[in-house]
């Protein structure tokens, strides 16, 4: 009785909130043009479902953020275990990355449109530039603390350069480098969001600015929504990696007592 | 376990490998740490090597394992001059330096090889670790630890085993443990075994001879006969060495 009730009272705010809400606007205290029921954005999110659409754009929206995690994510990890490993490629690149990483990914938005239109490529580009700091960062500084003495034992028991990297070097920057996804993550969605509201013809950016033109706010806010539960989303699959890959962790699992 | 069996071991027939040191020496930049040793072990030998903190017994090991270039005069294994690793000498190091994210079996079987699950378990059970094999390093008390890092050292059969204080930060009880543990081991195997050790007891009760290092310069070579397996520590004979070595560290 007392589980349960400690697992609703959390909940208990937001339903008050949206029984208000609703309350509200069926009651015309708040216009409907400007903050729909909620009933309606359920109403918006079934037809969209049955017409496909909801399915489609996010479908675009995905695609595009997986593309750009896929290539700025290789392009920060390629840069992290380079910079980590080799100081000759810290020296060249480190500079010239930390100085890129200080502008704002979406502050070059203009200079975007004008390379690439405001094709698939300006957005992708743009989800990349995003997310290859993040993972970049932690990538090197993930590298840069595994312990020598480990790389050194890897090296008496005769483990070649490879077998260092895949089985010490790797392993050992992992949590720092899973760290550096969830921020990208972050920023992935965040840079995707911008992307699509300034030009498109498909994905959730363009459904919800679409439907800003004819005024549909219920759908704006059913965007809005599922951005939400995009992030959630990527948000749990990278926690299930970490218990996954970082199973050997203390933090990841109960310590039992050593016998 | 008797004496006879292990001077069988360590004179002529022995597994292990000779250590002969002409002239060492190794400085980092104008600090001279290693100032000319010559030092001759012979196959299958236990040599215990003594000193205070800062006394470059650590550098003496890395030169012998290859993981610091000599600076001057030469060191031998068998015949052949260290030049970098080698395989048949292998590394206890103060901290056991397992890779937390493999298990204890992958540990041991960390060179890999042919069949090395099998050769690994084998020893995990010698060290009395039979069933530990898929626990994290995590989970393992320091002892334990130290016995995963022996086994994994063990499961390559090396010629000459380096120890660099490997038991100094366990407690006194899991310490006599392991000593029993290694001294076994290597009357069974018969390594050439460098300790390198602060602990003057540890010292007296595992090694054939004690060498004290001060200032990067052997000091004294004293030879131990004392009867093994030695459980009695703390007889007059074992005091008397320990005084004589303490003598010369202090």
């Amino acid at each position: 009785m007392r589980v349960l009730r400690d697992r609703l009272v959390p909940w208990l705010l937001p339903l008050i909130l949206l029984a208000v809400w609703e309350l509200a606007a069926k009651q015309g205290w708040i216009t409907q043009r400007l903050a729909p029921a909620p009933s309606a954005v359920l109403a918006a999110f079934w037809s969209t479902l049955l017409d496909g659409s909801l399915v489609h754009h996010t479908l675009v929206s995905t695609g595009r953020a997986l593309k750009g995690l896929v290539i700025g994510g290789a392009l920060g990890l390629a840069f992290g275990f380079a910079n980590g490993l080799w100081g000759s490629a810290e020296k060249t690149f480190d500079t010239t990355l930390q100085m890129l990483r200080n502008v704002p990914h979406l502050a070059i938005i203009p200079l975007v449109i004008l390379w690439f239109g405001i094709e698939e490529e300006a957005k992708i580009f743009l989800v990349a530039i995003g997310v290859l700091f993040p993972i970049y960062i932690n990538t090197y500084h993930g590298v840069r603390n595994v312990d020598p003495g480990l790389v050194e034992m890897a090296r008496v028991y005769g483990l070649s350069a490879l077998e260092v990297f895949w089985r010490v070097l790797l392993p050992g920057a992992l949590p720092s480098i899973l760290v550096g996804l969830r921020y990208a993550l972050g920023i992935m969605w965040l840079t995707l969001i911008v992307a699509e509201t300034i030009s498109a013809n498909a994905g959730i950016g363009f459904m919800t600015m679409n439907a800003r033109e004819f005024m549909q706010t219920d759908v704006v806010l059913l965007g809005i929504l599922v951005y939400a539960v995009l992030g959630k989303a990527a948000d749990i699959l990278t926690r299930a990696l970490e218990h996954w890959l970082l199973a050997w962790n203390p933090v990841y699992h109960p310590v039992k007592v050593a016998a | 376990m008797n004496s006879e069996v292990h001077q069988k071991v360590w004179t002529g027939t022995a597994l292990g490998n000779r250590i002969g040191l002409d002239k060492a020496g190794k400085d980092f930049g104008k600090r001279q740490v290693i100032r000319g040793i010559d030092l001759s072990i012979g196959a299958g030998e236990f040599v215990a090597i003594v000193g205070r903190s800062g006394c470059g017994k650590t550098t003496l090991l890395r030169l012998i394992a290859g993981l610091e270039p000599l600076g001057s005069g030469q060191i031998n294994i068998d015949d052949a001059p260290v030049a970098g690793l080698n395989p048949h000498v292998k590394l206890l190091f103060q901290d056991a330096r397992l890779l937390p994210w493999a298990s204890v079996l992958q540990n041991v079987g960390v060179a890999r090889g042919p069949d090395w699950q099998k050769h690994a378990s084998e020893v995990l059970r010698r060290v009395g670790l039979e069933g530990r094999e898929r626990d994290w390093p995590s989970v393992l008390s320091g002892g334990q630890k130290q016995r995963v890092a022996l086994a994994r050292a063990l499961v390559s059969k090396p010629s000459v085993l380096l120890l660099d204080e490997p038991f100094g930060a366990l407690d006194a009880l899991t310490r006599l443990e392991m000593h029993d543990l290694l001294a076994e081991t290597w009357r069974r195997d018969g390594f050439t075994t460098v300790l390198i050790t602060h602990d003057v007891a540890e010292a007296v009760a595992l090694a054939d001879r004690v060498v004290v290092l001060q200032e990067g310069r052997v000091t004294l070579d004293l030879p131990i006969t004392l009867p093994r397996p030695r459980r009695a520590v703390g007889d007059a004979t074992t005091a008397k060495l320990q005084a004589e070595i303490l003598r010369h560290v202090a």
